[in-house]
This record gives C-alpha cells, structure tokens and sequence, in this order.
C-alpha cells in the first residue's frame, strides 16, 4: 500500500493491491517526518485499468479473456483498490507521495477506539466498523465480547469492539439514537439496557411498544454468551401495577395529566382546576365537587335560590342546594363547558386506572438497581413519566444538594432515564407534560447523576434544548432528508458520511461523540435477549383473522341452512351475542358467509328464494 | 508558430515521397503468389497456427504461470547530462499474483556514469555522449528486465517465460547473466520466448539479395506486410540463416496485416508450435498482434511522466532540482 497522487496536509490518496481497503480503517502513513501520522479511510474506490477492456489501442475479445481465464489469470481481479484517508490530526506540510502505508496494530490505535479505562465498568455495545484487521492484535480481554447477528445468524466476533463508559457521561451527559423505522433502534435500546443491567445502574424505561422484556432468550443464541436478566428489570404497567396517588398531586401535576389525557388544556381549564382543586383532594372529593359545581352552575343561581325557598325538601337534598348555592358564589365566573371538559378527561385518566396506584414499585426498583420498564399506551405514558420523572429526580436532587449542605437525608440513587418515541416525551414547537422535566433533566441532570437515553424516529421533531444536550448520538440508517439535515447539523457527520445514511444495514451506525472526538461506525452487537413478539405482524393478521372466522362460524352453525332473506335477522342475533367481528351490515355478513363457502366450511346453493348456505 | 510554410520545405517533402514510392513499389510489385514461392524456396516454410481450445490450452500449460516481462523508462525533461531517469522492469505471473518488479536510477551526471561512459567510447571522440548514454541506459535496462525474469524463474519456475522485444538484445548487452538464464532455462525445462512488435530484422532481403539485389536494405516487416494470412506464419531455415543459438519466425497473429516476430531458444525449438499457438490464442483478434499478457505486462510496468514529475519534486531538493534538473525550456516564455 502507498500514498498516490496529490497530497495536501489533511488527505491523501492511498493505493492498494493486496488489500481491500474498508470505510472507517485506521491506517498509518510511513512518513517519518510526520512521525508516521495515521489516518482514516473516509472513501473506497476500485479500479481496473482493464476493464473496460480496451488495452493500449486493442480491443479484447471474450475468447482471449477466457483463455486467459485458462491459464489462471482473471482480469476482473486485477483492481487496484483507492481509498481517500483524513489524517487524523492535520500535518504541518503535506505528506511524501509515495511513501508507504500499512494496517497499524490494536496497539498502535488503541487510544482512538478504546476510551473506557476500565472493561468492567463499561458497556459493550457492538463492533467498530473497519477494524477487522486489528482482530488478530487485539487484547485477550477485547476478544469475543460482541458476537454479531448476521440475516439472523451469530458471527463471532471481528474488529475492536464498541465500548461506552457511563462514566463518561459525568462530562459528557446524554446519549441520542436517531434512525428510521426498521433501522435498529430498538434492538439498540434492547442491546443498552442489557448493558445497562449487566453493570447494575438504576434505569427507567418508558416503553410505549411493551416490547422491552427480557425474560426469553435470543433464539439460537451460543450457550457461552446467554445471561439471564430476570432479576435485574421489573416491568410495570401504568394504571396496573402503577399509578399516581391523587393525593399527592399538586396543582401543577394536575393540570398536566389532565391537559396529556386529552389534547391539551384550555388557559380557562387551567384557571378552572386551580381555583377548585384542593391540597390533600382525594380523586372522589375533586370529582364530587366538580359535579356538584356543573350541576349548581347548569341550575343556575336563581333557580337554586327559588327552589330552597318555595320547595318542601328533605335534609339532604336541602343540603345539597346550600352547597350548590355556596359553588355558585365561589366559582359563578366559571363557565359550565369548561367543567365539563375537566370532568371528562379526569374520567378518561381513572378509567386507565391511573389513580388506583402509586409509584413505590418504581422508587423500589431504582433503589435496589433495577432497570424499570413501565409499558403504557403513549399518551398515558407521557403523563406517568411527567409524574414520575419529577417525582425521582426531585429525590434525587434532594439528596445531592443536601449531601452538599452535609445534612443528612433518604438516600436515592443515581439513574438514567431511557425512553424510545422521544419526540412524543419533548416535542419540538408543541407544549407537551413531560418536555418541561425532560428538558430540566438535559440540562441540569449530569449534576445530579440522571442521564437521558433518547431514541426516536423523528430527531426533527426532538426539541432543541434537548437535542442539543445530546453528547453522543447514534445515527441509525436514515432516509428523510429533513432528518438527514438535522443529523447533520447536530453531529460532526461528514459528507461522505451523510451520505451513506440511507444505505446503512439495520443495525449499523456512526457514532458522533464528544467522548471521542471524532464519528466511529459501529455495528451493535447481538442481543442476548428478545422481545416477546417479534411475530411478523401479517402472519399475526392471519392468525388473529382465523380465530374470528372460527368464532362466526361456531355462532351460525346451529343456525342452518341459512337463507340469503334471512341475513338481517341473523344479522341482528349476532349483534345481541356480542360477536366483536365489525359486522354492520347485511353485506358484511353475506361475504363474511361467501368466506367460509371458499374455505369449503359451507355450501352455498342457489334457489328460487335466493342463495341458500348450507 | 510559423503558419506560413515555405516553398522550399514543401518541394523537399515531395522529394521524399517520389523516393520512397520507388523503392517500394518493386517490393510492391512483386506478385503475392511469386513472393511466397520463391520466400518457401530460399529461406523458410510458411505453416499455419491454430487457436487452441480452453481445454487444450489448460491441460499444455498444466495449471503453471506464464511469465510476461517487460521495462519502462522514463525520464525527466532536461538533456543529457541534466536528466535523471527511472528505469523498471516488471515479471508478472498469470497465477499466484506474483510478480517481481527490479527498479534502478539513471543519473548520467554522477562521477560513477561518466566514468562508464568514458570507458565505453574508448577514445573514440567521435561518439557522441548522448548515444554512448542511451547505450547504457539500454544495457542497465535490460539486465533489470532478465534479473526480474532470472528471480521468476527461480521462484516460480513457470511453463513460459515471454519477454517484451527480441531475445538478442538480451545476449549481446548482458552475454553473461544471459548465458546463466540460458543454463537455467535449459536444464528447468521452462520455455522462452521474446515477442518482437517492431520486427528489425532485414533477413529476407539479406538471404535473396543474390537473385533479388533490388530488395537490399528493405526490412523484414515491411517485405511481410501483408504478405500473410491472418494465422499464417514463416518459419525461417536455422540452416540458411545463421541466428546462433537463437531461432526466429514471423507470424501474422490478428487482423493486422503488420507481422509480428518470435525468438526462440535454438535447443526450445521443437517446441515452437506449442508455443506459436499459445502466442496466438492470448492475442486478440482486433489487436495489433501482441499477446495480451504482454500488453498488460507493458501497461503496468510504466508509470505515467506526472507521476515522475510528482516523486521527483518530493524526494529532491528543490534548489538541487531546479539547478542541475531543470530544462531551461521550461522557462521560456512562447
Ligand atoms: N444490531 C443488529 N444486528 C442484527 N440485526 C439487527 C440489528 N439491529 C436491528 N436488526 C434487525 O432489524 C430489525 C429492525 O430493528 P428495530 O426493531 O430495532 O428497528 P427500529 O429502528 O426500532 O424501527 P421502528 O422505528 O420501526 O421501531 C430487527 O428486528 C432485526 O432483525
Ligand atoms: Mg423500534
């Protein structure tokens, strides 16, 4: 290998025969001057003088080429490889064409790939990219930690491995995984996590894809590289085994679930429940007194006024007219559509259970070191993590400031916080319940020891405040342009870089860090574990699909023969059964019969009533 | 630039070409069919080459390499002595590849060349220094070529060795590490071959210059232009004319009506059909008669004059070079 054509001080074109030089590798350029700087391969390019095959003025015919072939020379492998390598560090004067360049050893380049002092400590996440030729230098202690998955298959493991230093994020707080759909974001979360319990650290996982379990194994996984997590995570759903305590809501949490639970809240709801809500209001007490103030509101002051005086009435009735009475003049401003709504989306929030429970199985789970996964359909999601990330890093903050104080106070301890869909946590442009917390915790939260681990789709729709906080960022492979301009503009992606962002395999990625100081390409290594449906979702379709079929034709059995005329009153049996299959017309039901006719499952004859199914 | 032409220059152009017409045209003259006959009587047989099929191609060179061997010069702008020039030579296997590159700088300047050059013009001040040089350049040139042929050889000890130009330059500039390749050679059982694209040899008319005086001076390759068929080849009598240990023919290897030249080895030369028809089959039809092998072998052997231009602005000083290397051409101003 050597150093070809023009140089300059920051690039050079480098020649190979040998070897086929890889996007990523490290090279050493021999220029002794330059103390031999190294550089890396930023693009590949290959080349046959001969093909097209026109050599000097002739032009090759296939016989010749094969009887070359014959004679054990293929032309085709006659390519010289090119490859444009960045000096890493910019040279004081240009590089000596000519001179020669080599693969270096692990050693040699340890320091650029290798940041976590200690392997113990640290998190293997995958494989650099264009490191394979260091394998044979490298380390015992680096080998065989990062098996790959390869179209299902585990490979062993080939290059450096990618390992990431929690303790780094004390300087450099906060981590990004920003992909497309299908791009290897999760399988990242999942491959993080399983580091994250590994090393013991007290996580909180909000998972609106009840996808992060990690109770099963990977199939086919080498029984040498299998881990067992089941005591380390717990998983939680909102509104079952968590919840918030009504109670304990203040004021500003209130309007917060309530403003998540229906699309936001009005400035004359927010007025509303401050004026009504009341410290230590119990979910009963706040809801009986907002349907009493509707009821006194709808009767209005008069009417109440004229029927306590003109109507004989009970005791209790009578007290209840004093009490509408008493709202009437206490909240009389407010207007009776506004209640209506607070009482519609505190229903909607106790009807997901919300209030039948508290958050002492998070709290235990982070005080024993335990990855919390807490599963919830989005919007219920956002609203518990508003709650509940306010509620630990408040502890949290409480002990580190009064550690500072040196007072005594509960111990709680540090926690990183991992959520995927993160622009639905912090939307950009939008207000959202959670984004206020998040973007507190991105900026204050490495004094504190709580660290974000953001994943989404969507870094366009990732507030700024919070994007920016990001030290480090995965880049999985990305399509949309607007978010390929956003990873450009929030990484230290090159162009040749950007570029290759659409192409990228499901599970390959750059690494933007500040930790490094420079982009690396990584491959995330094989998880140990699997989510508990990664059923293809058609072949969930069909099977949901059968079981439905089934049930009809268990329904309509005893029912025949059934004639075509007799479909509305079959139509109507069926609705009063309860049969959940969206049958909501009389065409339905006869496909719905066609269906099983071409499943062989009835018989469908024609008669001078109309078709008759046997 | 001059555009006006002067009449002086134009009459002599059309001198030449009346003179040239003259000579040729005799040799033109000569009816195909005559020609042939009396070129079997006197001096060889023509005899036709055949492609070989893949499978016979295979199983004659029985999975060994096929070494092609070549050199290049290139130099930079100055005259001499204010020059430095590179020389290469290239062996390249067709299997393993394996090749084996011999590299030397020519740099008449240094005390060492003229002292060489010196002793070869022996006094003789009627040689000009400029011939002497290329003389030697020459020399150093093709022993670069048989050593990185001779390190082959050893190392892979091929079916067939095929240098670039004819055998002979070989014997008369380097006669003993010739002699040592030919011992080798002989005793390995690796054939030799050189493949002559500019043929300049003048055999023909030197053998008929009795009957034919008329033919005297004329090359070979311009006697046989055209002469043969696509395929065809004329063997040349080792009895009639004398070639030492060295055996020649001229073949017609593609659609090119030009011929093309083989030297063998005197002691190879039962092989010659073989070795014919393997020359042919690697030539491509549409070509200029030269097997491809070579033609790779020549393109990768050169590197190109910026790339010259390049090495030499990196690893001299530039005071150095601007002083004794560059042409005070380059800096006039047209
Ligand atoms: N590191 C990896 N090694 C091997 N295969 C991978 C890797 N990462 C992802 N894949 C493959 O790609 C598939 C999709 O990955 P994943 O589910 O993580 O995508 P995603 O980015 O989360 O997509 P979405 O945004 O749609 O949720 C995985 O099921 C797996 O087959
Ligand atoms: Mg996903």
């Amino acid at each position: 290998m050597q150093v070809v054509g023009i140089t300059d001080q920051q690039e050079v074109w480098v020649a190979s025969k040998e070897v086929k030089l890889q996007i990523n590798q490290i090279l050493i350029i021999e220029d002794e001057d330059l103390d031999n700087p190294r550089g890396e391969v930023v693009c590949t390019q290959s080349y046959n003088r001969y093909i097209p095959l026109s050599i000097g003025q002739s032009f090759v015919d296939q016989t010749v080429l094969e009887s070359l072939r014959q004679i054990g020379y293929n032309l085709e492998q006659d390519e010289i490889n090119l490859a444009k390598v960045r000096l890493l560090t910019e040279a004081t004067y240009p590089i000596k064409p000519g001179c020669s360049v080599r693969i270096p050893t692990f050693e040699e380049v340890k320091d650029l790939l290798i940041k976590s002092p200690n392997l113990d400590e640290a998190m293997v996440l995958g494989v650099i990219r264009g490191t394979e030729d260091l394998t044979s230098s490298l380390e015992p202690e680096y080998q065989g930690i990062a098996p790959l998955l390869n179209n299902g298959e585990f490979v062993s493991q080939k290059g450096v491995p990618f390992v990431f230093d929690p303790r780094a994020m004390q300087q450099y707080p906060h981590i990004g995984i920003f992909g497309g759909s299908g791009s290897g974001k999760s399988f990242g979360l999942r491959v993080f996590l399983e580091e994250i319990m590994k090393l013991g650290l007290p996580a909180l996982m909000f998972d609106p894809h009840f996808e992060m379990d990690f109770s099963d194994p990977f199939p086919g996984i080498p029984e040498d590289y299998r881990k067992d997590f089941r005591d380390r995570f717990a998983i939680f759903q909102v509104g079952q085994e968590v919840g918030v305590q009504f109670e304990k809501l203040g004021v500003k949490e209130l309007t917060d679930l309530l403003a998540a639970s229906g699309g936001g809240l009005s400035e004359s709801m927010v007025n509303a429940v401050e004026t009504v809500h009341e410290r230590r209001d119990s979910f009963l007490s706040f809801r009986n007194r907002l349907e009493g103030i509707r009821e006194a509101l709808q009767m209005g002051k008069s009417k109440i006024e004229r029927v306590l005086k003109e109507e004989a009435l009970n005791r209790q009735k009578e007290e209840e007219l004093q009490q509408y009475l008493e709202y009437c003049n206490k909240y009389g401003s407010l207007p009776v559509s506004t209640v209506g709504g607070i009482i519609w989306r505190l229903d909607r929030l106790n009807r997901s259970g919300l209030f039948n429970r508290n958050i002492d199985p998070v709290i235990n789970g982070l005080q024993s070191g335990k990855l919390v996964v807490i599963q919830g359909p989005i919007w219920l999601l956002g609203v518990f993590a508003t709650y509940v990330l306010g509620h630990v890093y408040r502890k949290r903050r409480e002990y580190r400031d009064a550690q500072l104080r040196r007072e005594a106070a509960e111990y709680f301890p540090p926690f990183l916080i991992v959520t995927d869909e993160a622009h639905n946590f912090a939307p950009k442009g939008y207000d959202s319940p959670a984004k206020s917390i998040i973007r507190e915790i991105a900026q204050e939260g490495r004094k504190y020891g709580a660290f974000l681990i953001l994943a989404t789709q969507r870094p366009t729709l990732l507030d700024e405040t919070v994007t920016a906080q990001l030290n480090t960022k995965f880049v999985f492979r990305t399509v949309r342009g607007t978010d390929i301009a956003t990873i450009k503009e929030e990484t230290d992606l090159r162009p040749e870089e950007s570029r290759r962002l659409p192409y990228l395999r499901s599970g390959d990625a750059f690494v933007s860090s500040a930790i490094f100081g420079r982009t690396l390409s990584v491959r995330i290594r094989a998880a140990k574990t699997t989510s508990p449906h990664t059923d293809n979702p058609f072949d969930e379709l069909k099977s949901k699909r059968r079981q439905k079929e089934d049930e009809f034709f268990e329904l309509i059995k005893d029912k025949l023969p059934i004639m075509e005329a007799q479909a509305l009153e079959i139509l109507k049996d069926l609705q009063t059964s309860g049969f959940e299959f969206s049958l909501d017309s009389v065409e339905q039901l006869l496909e719905q019969l066609n269906q099983l006719v071409r499943q062989g499952k009835l018989v469908k004859e024609n008669s001078p009533f109309g078709a008759v199914y046997r | 630039m001059s555009f006006i032409i002067n009449e002086d220059l134009k009459s002599q152009l059309r001198t030449v070409n009346l003179q040239l017409k003259r000579m040729y045209s005799s040799a033109a003259a000569l009816d195909k069919e005559k020609f042939r006959h009396f070129v079997a009587e006197e001096i060889g047989k023509f005899g036709r080459l055949e492609k070989m099929s893949s499978k016979t191609l295979k199983e004659l060179v029985g999975g060994k390499a096929i070494i092609g061997v070549d050199g290049s010069i290139n130099q930079t702008a100055g005259s001499y002595p204010h020059y430095l020039a590179v020389l290469q030579a290239l062996a390249k296997s067709t299997v393993g590849d394996y090749q084996v590159w011999k590299t030397a700088v020519h740099v008449p300047l240094l005390k060492a060349e003229r002292e060489r050059l010196e002793g070869l013009r022996a006094g003789n001040k009627d040689i000009a220094s400029i011939f002497l040089d290329s003389k030697v350049k020459d020399t150093k040139l093709a022993a670069l070529e048989l050593a990185a042929a001779f390190q082959a050889a050893r190392e892979m000890k091929p079916f067939l060795i095929m240098f670039d130009g004819p055998l002979r330059r070989y014997q008369t500039r380097v006669p003993e590490e010739w002699t040592d390749f030919v011992q080798y050679i002989l005793r390995e059982n690796i054939l030799v071959v050189g493949v002559i694209e500019e043929v300049g040899t003048y055999l023909i008319s030197g053998a008929l210059k009795e009957s034919y005086p008329y033919l005297e001076g004329q090359y070979d390759r311009e006697l046989l232009f055209g002469q043969l068929d696509p395929g065809e080849y004329l063997e040349i009598d080792e009895e009639k004319v004398q070639r030492g240990d060295l055996r020649i023919c001229f073949l017609r290897t593609s659609s090119d009506p030009q011929i093309i030249g083989l030297d063998m080895l005197k002691g190879q030369f039962s092989c010659f059909e073989a070795v014919s028809n393997l020359i042919y089959t690697l030539t491509p039809q549409d070509g200029r008669g030269i097997p491809i092998w070579l033609d790779l072998v020549d393109s990768e052997v050169r590197i190109t004059q910026s790339m010259l231009d390049l090495l030499v602005d990196t690893y001299l000083d530039p005071e150095l070079k601007r002083k004794l290397f560059a042409p005070k051409r380059e800096e006039r101003i047209y």
